[in-house]
């Protein structure tokens, strides 16, 4: 009797060690997991940008020779490019695209085209979420490609 | 009995520090795998359009410009925060051609390898790893549309005769590789016309304008040669106006290129009417006469890779001689 009331003092003990012990580590947890989630979500979110980028590069380069003035011309890169290229969560709005910048003189003649991610801005969802820091604001991924003129 | 409590306890903290650890391992093992995939995107995307760059040069004798510009390319776009050129340390680019015959347009790969920095990984022993990735370009699918400034501007008829004495053979007989020659007098003794494609002017000026920016010789701003697609209608002039431009400067221009693009019509190419193209057939010129008065050029017939579209595939009769003459676009194919 005396033996299996000391057993079960220890358990009791180490029962109580244990949870003092994950209430201390629980937040470390959840913190490392999200840092972890966020920084990945990240990642995919500037390869995805690379992928947006790279194609709107492309396109722009095979329509120049159709039309010219593209170069020059926001509105006509908005309507043969740029708004044709939606990635859910990511590319949502053609204001996330710099202007096309063309470079004729250059050999080859290039073209380079900017795409940007702001958490938040243009129906995205806000990232990082939570962002119990507002770390949002600051956030913005951007990833740029350079196509030779088509 | 204290000790063993304490025992207890030390065991507690040694499992949840074990399950952190792990935690952590496993987090920087996520961090780090999607910083390989990332920076494996953005190689893939350099690599892609150097090879795109270099692929219009392949049918050059000489790689040395197609091999320039798909470095300069590549060069161009950034993995991992640093250029995809092999100025960078740990970033190696290499470039392969293959030539083009007369039946091939030849293909370029371009491969990139980068020795990237873990974030994480380091921690656990493993500081770096490379990443390697290649494109290849070449000709894929019979062009449809050609960009402006590209087209010499004389049409072939696909199966006019020209009755210039002896045995002709109409283009739709001939096989790549074959020579052909074109004849462009102002008479029945024609196959092929000089066009002014869409413009109204068909005067020595335009023609001089129009051949030099064929030749890559000048390039105006809009073009003088419009984009021409399967389907376009254009203007056949009776040549006087290209035969005087042609004569006097552009003989070297046009021996010295690789080929020059022309666009197909079908039957005996009408005067000052306007005609339908059904293709395209490029021409490496080899000799241009004025025999017995009817001026002529002669070349061989070769499928090299260009700029442009390829759409639907040419329909109608002279498909599969469209698809067989045809030369194709420059496209990723591997």
């Amino acid at each position: 009797m005396r033996e299996w009331r000391r057993h079960r003092k220890q358990a009791a003990q180490s029962l109580a060690e244990g949870a003092a012990v994950m209430a201390l580590m629980l937040p470390l947890f959840i913190v490392i997991i999200f840092v972890g989630g966020e920084v990945v979500q990240a990642y995919l979110i500037k390869n995805v940008l690379t992928q947006a980028a790279s194609k709107a590069a492309r396109d722009m380069s095979i329509d120049y020779w159709q039309d010219k003035s593209i170069a020059n011309n926001r509105q006509l890169q908005n309507a043969l490019v740029f708004d044709r290229i939606r990635i859910t969560g990511v590319v949502a709005d053609s204001r996330q695209f710099n202007d096309a910048t063309f470079d004729t003189a250059a050999v080859p003649p290039t073209v380079s085209v900017t795409v940007t991610y702001s958490g938040g801005l243009y129906g995205l969802i806000p990232f990082p979420q939570p962002d119990p820091l507002g770390l949002g604001a600051y956030f913005r991924l951007s990833s740029s490609t350079i196509h030779a003129l088509e | 009995m204290r000790n063993s409590r304490s025992k207890t306890g030390q065991l507690s903290v040694l499992v949840l520090v074990l399950l952190v650890a792990a935690l952590i391992a496993m987090g920087s093992l996520g961090v780090d795998i999607a910083h390989i995939v990332c920076t494996t995107e953005e190689l893939q995307t350099a690599v892609d359009a150097g090879a795109l760059a270099g692929g219009p040069h392949l049918y050059e004798p000489d790689k040395t410009q197609a091999i320039a510009e798909a470095l300069s390319i590549t060069a161009g776009n950034n993995a991992d925060g640093s250029r995809v050129s092999n100025a960078v340390a740990g970033t190696t680019v290499t470039v392969i051609t293959t030539n083009a015959t007369t039946n091939s347009a030849g293909t370029i790969t371009v491969s990139a390898e980068k020795r990237i920095t873990h974030l994480f990984a380091k921690i656990f022993g493993r500081r770096t790893d490379v990443v390697y990735v290649s494109a290849t370009a070449g000709g894929s699918g019979e062009v449809t549309q050609i960009p402006s400034g590209s087209a010499f501007p004389i049409a072939i008829s696909i199966d006019a005769i020209p009755d210039v004495g002896g045995s002709q053979t109409p283009l739709l007989a001939c096989q790549p590789g074959q020579l052909f020659t074109l004849y462009f007098g102002n008479k029945k003794d024609k196959n092929a016309a000089f066009t002014s494609f869409t413009s109204g002017s068909s005067n020595v000026p335009y023609f001089n304008a129009a051949m030099s920016e064929a030749l890559g010789l000048t390039h105006s701003n809009p073009a003088v040669i419009p984009s021409v697609s399967v389907g376009s209608v254009i203007n056949l002039n009776n040549g006087e106006g290209g035969y005087q431009a042609m004569s006097h400067d552009f003989y070297a221009n046009i021996m010295a290129k690789p080929y020059i693009l022309l666009p197909l019509i079908q039957g005996q190419p009408p005067f000052n009417q306007s005609s339908t193209v059904i293709g395209f057939v490029a021409l490496k010129i080899t000799g241009i006469s004025k025999d017995k008065g009817v001026p002529s050029m002669s070349g061989i017939i070769v499928k090299p890779a260009v700029l442009g579209r390829s759409g639907d595939s040419p329909t109608g009769a002279y498909s599969p001689v469209i698809k067989k003459l045809s030369p194709s676009t420059v496209r990723l194919i591997r």
